[in-house]
């Protein structure tokens, strides 16, 4: 017997979320709880409610509560993605029942100070002054608003414009507390080494009380629906002096509902996820136009898309293109071979056994079965599934993003990208602001 | 949280840690050679970056080395500080022996296998990584300002690994393999193998990949000078940044060395939960940053780093006067056992965190032998933070805040123009 380290570690995830009617359902008229809840005006407002939610609860203000969590060394955080708003606790396993205490003090009790809510607000629009200067993070928010289309919910940044945030007041914040966080369709998730009867009667007492009701005037909502995304799209943000061109593409995939889960596994993982994958190959090791070219599938409860991007030598910026256009059309006139798909099998099913290996790892496969209605049992099939797809069905994937039309969205030197859409022939580009507002004029060189 | 590890050396001077951990079905490899930054010849910073990028090349044998790693399961990456270079993978059990004669095989016949175009795409994509982390990075510069103040001429922790431009473009072929024919010799490294393997049959498969390979002489090291400040110096840096930015720094005792975990507990009682001393007064209380963090950067050459991140109109001078006086109140009034405790319930968390995960415990035994000539050093290592009182952290803050430090000031280029210069 070989002896085991001990890792007295407890984790706790609670995610709200709009009630799943299972993978494979109709996602329509779901009540979100995520940035896709977000009003016109406000984006940003489910993850600036989750912020505010550590920031004084109960009879504890802000440092107070910090306090509390520290002398636990525990840490407790909170966010919002686009599907749904979530809080999550990892402590030494000996403190599991303070800590679990506090994450419900600060879901059912936050108490949305005004103090708090600027001082929060300042901290909040310096880091998005970093995000909007940053070439990387640029590309993904032009990208995303001319892909999905400038009103649709998954078209702005979790995180929000200066703007929308400066417009949130207290009330604001109240309604959408009550609106976001109630525990109709509510999941708790708790991992780790723990005694599950006295964690279970806690989470019973703790989670009891919490008020199913809704705020009485709710958020308005925005229509949600699949991107219209018809013909390919070039976008640019000119920047000058930076010595690469930041590329980003986004093809149509479809919305996470248990279809066609392990091919987009797969066919990712040959495409741009591994190292050996031919995006990598082609643009890094090749021809070293980037210190890393790759590729994900980013798949939400109403639409989804594949993002192929890098970083790629300001100069070379025309031939890097061409490689990623071809990269593209290649997964049709050299469809995935029965080599790649085995060698992706493999990669795939290694980095995901890889995930159990922490306590925190198994929480987010799990959070990601709770989060778009999988029951726990589809984790144990996903071996399976991904051990019995064909190669048909991967090619016809192939084919099918070979064909797709694109968002292609850029950051860099405006002139020589012009030069460079010409010469590749791709379509006219609108130049934008860091926001993906467009540019008009002079302001566009 | 510790478990056994078998620890022996092949005749070629090669040591090995095995620790068997069969909680998961998942193997991890992490092979260090002691060789970095610091060992770089005159003329050739980025030499050993820009090696560890070539021994992903392939070799005679193994033209496609990432293929066959892939194709077994694996996973792999390295990474390369100023001590040391790193080579890690993980992958199933049954991968292992594979992983094994992977790296036995590129530390065999890397030399060999060098070429001009394998020197010349690697460069390139060495080129286009430090265009990402330095030159297009918001605040990319910063670490490399800050090496330059600390560090007087000719320090080896002066330069940065990565590397200056005119010297990645020297370097040749034979600068290649002459650094791998020193510093990449079986006697200069140490392998460690965590997880789910029969120590027995895995021991039998590692000498016979390992122990042909030819013995090297283990290269001598010279002692690091010591990094000394005479004077305060004081930096401003203009850049296309958003936001001003404050950055502190000082030279800190060595990792593992006496001071080392003090100062790590001091970081954490300054910076870590919002509670934390210039966090509540900065960013709670006064507002005048926008984000605070303190770290204790240990190695053989250990820097305490103080960055703060000034709130809008706020100007640098005055988040300074705060900086300050905070600081001025540890060294004289010293730390509560409170603050002493809940630093020490963080840090506790953060090793049983790290515990959890395969690479992170074979990293930590090549870690440990490096610094402290021993791979089984975790339980010493949790006893120096438990083994501290309030006056050993308050003195040993003391002794480096009365060091001279760097000071740097990042300021955005619009309001710089609106300054005068320092």
């Amino acid at each position: 017997m070989v002896p085991q380290p001990e890792l007295p570690l407890f984790t706790a995830q609670l995610i709200v979320q709009g009630p799943n009617e299972g993978p494979g359902r109709p996602t329509r008229g779901r009540d979100e709880r995520g940035s896709a809840a977000d009003p016109f005006g406000h984006e940003g407002l489910a993850a600036f409610t989750a912020q505010l939610l550590l920031e004084g609860c109960g009879s504890r203000d802000a440092l107070a509560f910090a306090d509390a969590l520290d002398l636990l060394g525990a840490s407790l955080g909170s966010a919002a993605t686009q599907d749904g708003s979530t809080i999550h606790l990892q402590c030494l396993s000996r403190f599991a029942a303070q800590g679990l205490e506090l994450m419900a003090s600060a879901v059912l009790e936050a108490r949305f100070e005004e103090a708090e809510i600027e001082r929060i607000r300042a901290q909040w629009l310096g880091a998005l002054a970093q995000r909007d200067d940053d070439p990387r993070r640029i590309t993904r928010s032009i990208g995303a608003r001319v892909f999905f289309g400038a009103e649709h919910p998954y078209a702005h940044p979790e995180d929000g414009y200066a703007e929308s945030i400066q417009s949130i007041d207290q009330a604001l914040l109240q309604r959408a507390h009550r609106q976001l966080w109630h525990p109709q369709g509510a999941v708790l998730l708790l991992t780790g080494e723990f005694a599950p009867e006295p964690i279970f009667s806690l989470v019973e007492a703790l989670f009891s009380t919490w008020d199913a009701g809704v705020a009485a005037q709710p958020l308005a909502k925005r229509a949600v629906s699949r991107p219209s995304f018809q013909r390919s799209q070039v976008v640019v943000h000119p920047r000058r002096a930076l010595s690469q061109t930041q590329v980003r593409f986004m093809l149509p995939a479809h919305p996470r509902n248990g279809v066609m889960e392990s091919e987009y596994a797969l066919l990712n993982a040959i495409f741009g996820g591994a190292f050996t994958s031919r995006l990598m190959q082609n643009l890094r090791e090749d021809k070293g136009l980037s210190y890393g070219a790759s590729s994900a599938v980013v798949r939400w409860a109403h639409a989804g898309y594949w993002l192929a991007s890098a970083s790629v030598d300001a100069q070379e910026s025309e031939l890097a293109l061409r490689e990623f256009l071809y990269e593209i059309q290649r997964l049709k006139s050299e469809p995935p071979s029965a080599e790649e798909l085995e060698r992706a099998k493999t990669t795939y099913l290694s980095d995901w056994s890889q995930s159990f290996e922490s306590h925190n790892g198994m929480l987010a496969q799990l959070a990601g079965m709770a989060r778009y209605g999988f029951a726990p049992e589809h984790l144990a099939a996903t071996a399976g599934q991904i051990a019995e797809t064909s190669l048909e069905q991967v090619q016809a994937l192939a084919e099918s993003l070979a064909t797709a039309p694109y968002c292609l969205s850029l950051v860099g030197e405006p002139a020589s990208l012009l030069e460079a859409l010409e010469a590749l022939q791709l379509p006219e580009p609108l130049f934008c602001d860091a926001w993906g507002t467009k540019l008009v004029g002079e302001a566009q060189r | 949280m510790t478990a056994r590890c078998e620890s022996f050396e092949l005749q070629n001077g090669l040591r090995v840690f095995m620790q068997p951990d069969p909680r998961i079905p998942l193997v991890a490899i992490n092979l260090c050679y002691q060789v970095g930054a610091i060992h770089e010849p005159p003329g050739r910073t980025g030499l050993a970056h820009l090696c560890e990028h070539l021994m992903f090349m392939g070799t005679e044998r193994v033209p496609h080395f990432d293929l066959l790693m892939e194709a077994v399961g694996g996973s792999n990456n390295a990474a390369t500080s100023e001590d040391r270079t790193i080579y890690y993978a993980i992958g199933p059990g049954s991968a292992l022996s594979t992983l094994l004669w992977l790296e036995a095989e590129r530390m065999d016949g890397f030399a060999q296998a060098m070429s001009q175009e394998k020197l010349d795409l690697q460069r390139e994509v060495v080129l286009n990584e430090r265009r990402q982390v330095v030159d297009d990075e918001p605040y990319g510069r910063v670490p490399i300002l800050l090496g330059d103040a600390l560090y007087a001429s000719p320090h080896p922790y002066r330069h940065p690994v990565i590397g200056w431009v005119e010297d990645i473009c020297a370097i040749t072929v034979q600068d290649v393999r002459d650094f791998f024919e020193r510093y990449y010799a079986p006697s200069n490294a140490t392998l460690a193998i965590v997880g789910d393997f029969d120590l027995d049959q895995s021991r039998r498969e590692l000498e016979r990949f390992f122990s042909p390979i030819a013995t090297r002489p283990r290269p001598l090291s010279a002692p690091l000078p010591p990094a000394v400040l005479d004077a305060e110096r004081h930096l401003r840096h203009v850049d296309s940044v958003p936001q001003a930015r404050l950055h502190l720094a000082w030279h800190s005792p060595s990792y593992l060395q006496p001071g080392d975990a003090e100062l790590d507990v001091c970081c954490h009682i300054l910076s870590q939960g919002r509670n934390a001393r210039l966090n509540r007064r900065l960013m709670h209380e006064q507002q005048l940053a926008t984000s605070v963090e303190a770290v204790q950067a240990s190695g053989s050459a250990s820097i305490l780093l103080l960055e703060f991140t000034a709130g809008e109109e706020v100007a640098l001078d005055t988040l300074r006067a705060e900086v300050d006086e905070e600081l001025r109140r540890l060294c004289t009034d010293g730390v509560s056992q409170e603050e002493l405790d809940r630093a020490r319930n963080h840090i506790e968390t953060d090793f049983v965190r790290q515990a959890q995960s395969l690479q992170r415990r074979a990293d930590l035994l090549n870690q440990y032998q490096f610094y402290a000539n021993t791979p089984e050093f975790l339980e010493p290592d949790r006893e120096r933070y438990r083994a501290l009182d309030t006056e050993a952290v308050r003195r040993s803050f003391q002794a480096v805040l009365e060091q001279p430090r760097v000071v740097l000031e990042v300021q955005p280029l619009d309001a710089a123009e609106e300054q005068t210069p320092v």
